[in-house]
């Protein structure tokens, strides 16, 4: 089959289906948006971001999955049930204390603009994790209207660099192939048993070495991104994280460091990866990390 | 998209959200449908979506653009939807299967795509869909899904590729079924 027979094929197979929603579908949307504010635009993850016009010190920095984060903005311009009360949730110079938790999988986005301040962490786990984004505007971006973005979608959706901190949910049986479905039992809570479950991906190129952050150690995991293996239809999935994104091996040229820390028995991982970008990306990125402040339970 | 209704929309007017939502709610469902095969997931992502265009209208800057950008708002709901059934559902439990309504294509060809489409990723599914669905070009679907043109690439690639050994491998025992 060509190309073209091909393309008519999907078209045509694309094209069945149904071309109108159920009423109820408008309905139910009506009703609850009837209960729900809007979010000042200056707060809102959908901001436009076009990466076309960015070249790339414009594509800044950073970056990611640090989920919790969205929840804290959510629980204050989502779920706060007063409009005008107090915020529950606000970037200080002291970590505020642990929030409720929030599903923050019913929050949809990929990011989030980050004022200055620091931000608590917390992804749903008891141990507590705080960033800072600095007051001056980072090395590579003094110009761009936002500073810092969280985004807690998958590896390939972020711009030049992401950081990411939570746990692992569970590991591919084949990290190329989602036919076999997750690993069963899941991957162990350990940092030993991610460190090997990592080592077990065939295909990957991982370097290893010790590493502490704010005083917890563990190890360091440097991944290269390389060719997609042969029979791999995408990146080969690293792991789930436990919001239910896939963290993938890096393509060709850049970069991920996994951090795997034992925090007094709890495990907690911090990911960070740049994809292009300059040194002073870099920089931004490591000015993020060294502000990690970890809390255990 | 009429941009003064997008504005009302946007400055509060629920009166117009409504009339924003008439207009829009068929097209998203249709995309949610097809990236989710599975009418009830469909529904409930359309939903999300809905809700998420009144939360976050105020960040629209250019109302020119609504229709790309309810897209986006669609296709991270069909993800987070994509997700949460898959922890649910028993294998094979997640698409409603093909329907018999047309001749074209073939059923043995709608059966060996819809064994291809259902092991695709969330994030390859939205890119099939956009493409030949929809009709976007890679640069619109970048802007759509917030991506680098080359990943829109990268991901094209990796999807038509599982789609046409699904096409292929009609002579090999059946593949095994992944639960979307």
């Amino acid at each position: 089959m060509n190309d073209r027979n091909f393309d008519q094929l999907l078209n045509a197979w694309l094209d069945l289906g149904p071309t109108t929603a159920p009423d109820r579908v408008a309905d139910a949307a009506r009703l609850e948006a009837a209960a729900t504010r809007q979010l000042p635009a200056i707060l809102s993850r959908w901001a436009p971001r076009r990466f076309p016009i960015m070249n790339t010190t414009a594509k800044v920095i950073l970056a990611t999955a640090a989920v919790v984060l969205a929840a804290a903005l959510g629980y204050n311009y989502l779920v706060a049930p007063n409009v005008g009360s107090p915020r529950l949730f606000a970037p200080d110079s002291t970590p505020t204390p642990s929030l409720a938790a929030i599903d923050f999988t019913q929050l949809p986005g990929e990011g989030t603009e980050l004022q200055p301040g620091s931000y608590l962490i917390d992804y749903g786990a008891p141990v507590e994790v705080t960033i800072t984004v600095p007051d001056e505007p980072f090395e590579t971006n003094p110009s761009a209207w936002y500073k810092a973005q969280f985004d807690w979608g998958p590896w390939h959706q972020t711009n030049s660099a992401q950081l990411g901190v939570g746990d692992v949910e569970n590991m591919r049986v084949d990290a190329c192939d989602p036919g076999p479905g997750w690993q069963d039992p899941p991957i162990g809570p350990s940092v030993a048993d991610l460190v090997a479950g990592l080592d077990d991906i065939e295909n990957v190129d991982i370097t290893h070495s010790t590493a502490t952050i704010d005083g917890y150690s563990g190890e360091l995991l440097e991944i290269t991104g390389a060719d997609r293996p042969a029979g791999c239809s995408d990146s080969p999935i690293l792991w789930e994280t436990t919001h239910g994104d896939e963290i993938r091996v890096p393509n060709t040229g850049e970069r991920l460091r996994v951090w795997v820390l034992d925090v007094e028995g709890n495990r907690l991982v911090v990911w960070a990866g740049q994809d292009g970008g300059d040194q002073g990306t870099a920089a931004d990125l490591q000015a993020l990390i060294d502000s990690i402040q970890i809390q255990a339970p | 998209m009429e941009p003064n209704l997008v504005r009302r929309a946007q400055q509060g007017d629920r009166g117009a959200f409504d009339l924003v939502v008439s207009d829009v709610v068929d097209r998203l469902y249709s995309i949610a449908y097809r990236i989710l095969r599975h009418g009830p997931s469909a529904e409930d992502a359309t939903q999300q979506a809905l809700v998420d265009i009144w939360r976050h209208l105020p960040s629209l800057r250019d109302p020119d653009r609504f229709d790309a950008w309810t897209y986006r708002l669609l296709v991270h709901a069909a993800y987070a939807e994509h997700r949460r059934r898959r922890r649910q559902a028993p294998p094979g439990a997640l698409t409603d299967g093909a329907t018999d309504t047309d001749p074209y294509p073939s059923v043995h060809d709608r059966d060996q795509l819809e064994r291809g489409f259902a092991r695709l990723t969330a994030e390859q599914r939205a890119v099939l869909v956009l493409q030949h669905y929809l009709g976007l070009t890679h640069d619109e679907m970048a802007e759509v899904l917030g991506i680098p043109v080359g990943t829109v690439r990268s991901r094209l690639h990796g999807a038509r590729g599982a789609m046409r050994a699904a096409l292929e491998a009609d002579a090999r025992p059946a593949a095994r079924e992944w639960p979307a």
